[in-house]
């Protein structure tokens, strides 16, 4: 009887262990946080436009991080700076570098009011959002 | 005991029902596959998309992503990743390697909004050794300080005191101390030895 408990024991350890291994090798196919696109929607949906997506990946080749998180002072999170347009053209956040000079001004309102309506603000395909907090379940409800 | 009748419905301990526990297992890597490619071809399915899914060789459209509107005229003009970081290196993982990247000067970020500033990098490594059986980690600040500023980090993430921050993988996970931005803009906590890196014996002789 001992010698069988035993046994059981392993197969249940190979089959564990099967699927830590399945799960690791799945995870890195969804591994993105190289994009790191931000959707920002607090006051959007509400206002009618389109929630505003940030991709990272596309400024980090242009801009050290410091430039945005220290010198502008985003802080690091997502839909945590209460952007709205007035400070935007007042060339606060975004309005920094979108004024015509260093990038394209704020006429151009597709090029930021790109999301699908409804998304909610989180930071796309984050550990976080798929592991730790499903975010949408909840936030989903709200936007229905 | 009636061994015969508790021996069959204990299903894994059975010797002779290996054939199914193997049936199991490779039901499962299946369906595992298609559920984690499944994003792949959902269109505008927020809660099942995880944005930009693009390994290298993989092009998905702007549009198709999940997060961009297609009817906006816009997404037209967005350049799609795959467009400026093709030939970016990547890590054994296929994830981008930003730290190479710079440093083979494919890209030089500006440094300020007029790109006139200076950063000021500091090249010194701690070593976190609570790391239950993995490797130790070594935590570097050059690859850290050529992207961020201190302040960005201290003394708000972490205390610049070595070992005065309880870091857990459990909370790197759920996006603290280097979960803030690993998993998020950083490397994600997949790639466990980009971190893990140090090798134990080689600690306890160089470390007291
Ligand atoms: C540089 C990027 C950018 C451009 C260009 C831009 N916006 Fe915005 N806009 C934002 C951000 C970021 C927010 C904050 C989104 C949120 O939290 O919901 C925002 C919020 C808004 C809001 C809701 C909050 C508020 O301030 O009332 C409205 C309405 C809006 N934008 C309209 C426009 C219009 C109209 C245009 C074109 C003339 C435009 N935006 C161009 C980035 C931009
Ligand atoms: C062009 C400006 C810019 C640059 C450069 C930039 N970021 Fe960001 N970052 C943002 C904006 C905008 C947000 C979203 C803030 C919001 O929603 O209010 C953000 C959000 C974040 C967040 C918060 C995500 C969360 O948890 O919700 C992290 C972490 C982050 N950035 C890290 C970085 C790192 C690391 C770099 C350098 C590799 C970087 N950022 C470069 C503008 C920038
Ligand atoms: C540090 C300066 C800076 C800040 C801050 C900044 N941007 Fe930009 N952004 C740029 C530059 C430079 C470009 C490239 C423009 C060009 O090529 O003319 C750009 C381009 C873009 C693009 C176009 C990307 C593409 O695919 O062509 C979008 C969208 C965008 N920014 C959104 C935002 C939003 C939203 C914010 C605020 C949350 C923001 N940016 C803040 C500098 C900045
Ligand atoms: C971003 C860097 C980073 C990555 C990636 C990473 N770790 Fe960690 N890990 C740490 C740090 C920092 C600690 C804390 C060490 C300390 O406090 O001394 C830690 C601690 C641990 C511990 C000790 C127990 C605990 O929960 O703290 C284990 C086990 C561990 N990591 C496993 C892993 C595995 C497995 C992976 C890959 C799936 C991984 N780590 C990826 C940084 C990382
Ligand atoms: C990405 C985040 C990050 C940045 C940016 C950063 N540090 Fe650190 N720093 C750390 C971590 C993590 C530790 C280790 C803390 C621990 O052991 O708990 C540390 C430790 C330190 C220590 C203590 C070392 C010791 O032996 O006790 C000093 C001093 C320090 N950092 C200075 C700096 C300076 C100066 C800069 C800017 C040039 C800087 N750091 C930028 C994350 C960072
Ligand atoms: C403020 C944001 C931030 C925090 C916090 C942070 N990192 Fe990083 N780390 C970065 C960025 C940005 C890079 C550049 C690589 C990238 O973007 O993938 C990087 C790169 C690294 C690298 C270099 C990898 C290589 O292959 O050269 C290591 C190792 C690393 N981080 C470990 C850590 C550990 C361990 C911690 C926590 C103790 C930590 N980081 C906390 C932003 C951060």
């Amino acid at each position: 009887m001992k010698a069988l408990t035993e046994h059981s024991s392993v197969w249940k350890m190979a089959l564990f262990g099967l699927l830590v291994w399945v799960g690791v090798l799945s995870a890195p196919q969804q591994a993105q946080a190289e994009y790191a696109d931000v959707v920002i929607n607090n006051y959007a949906d509400a206002a009618g436009m389109r929630p505003v997506v940030f991709p990272h990946w596309y400024h980090r080749i242009r801009f050290r991080c410091k430039v945005c998180h220290a010198d502008l002072g985003f802080k690091f999170k997502a839909g945590g700076n209460k952007i709205t347009m007035a400070k935007i053209i007042d060339g606060k956040f975004c309005g920094a570098c979108h004024n015509g000079e260093i990038s394209w001004s704020v006429e151009n309102c597709g090029m930021c009011h790109s999301g699908i309506p409804g998304t909610p603000t989180h930071i796309s395909g984050s550990t976080v959002q798929r592991l730790v907090a499903p975010a949408y379940k909840e936030l989903d409800k709200k936007a229905q | 005991m009636s061994i015969g009748y508790s021996k069959s419905t204990n299903w894994y301990s059975a010797k002779s029902n290996w054939k199914l526990v193997a049936l199991l297992i490779f039901l499962l890597v299946c369906t595992s596959a298609t559920v984690s490619s499944a994003p792949l071809t959902k269109k505008g399915v927020y809660e099942e998309s995880t944005g930009h899914f693009q390994l290298q060789g993989d092009v998905v459209p702007i549009e198709e992503d999940g997060i961009h509107d297609p009817n906006n005229e816009a997404v037209k003009i967005l350049q799609p990743p795959a467009e400026s970081m093709l030939n970016f290196p990547r890590d054994d993982r296929g994830v981008i390697n930003w730290v190479e990247t710079l440093d083979s000067g494919m890209i030089n970020p500006r440094t300020g909004l007029t790109g006139e500033e200076k950063m000021h990098a500091v090249d010194f490594d701690v070593i976190f050794r609570n790391t239950a059986s993995m490797p130790y980690v070594r935590f570097p600040h050059r690859p850290h300080t050529i992207w961020l500023t201190c302040k960005n980090c201290h003394p708000k993430i972490f205390i610049p005191q070595r070992g005065s921050n309880p870091v857990t993988m459990a909370a790197i996970m759920a996006g603290e101390y280097c979960g803030v931005c690993h998993g998020k803009v950083a490397f994600p906590p997949y790639e466990c030895k980009r971190c893990h890196r140090e090798p134990r014996e080689s600690v306890g002789l160089r470390y007291k």
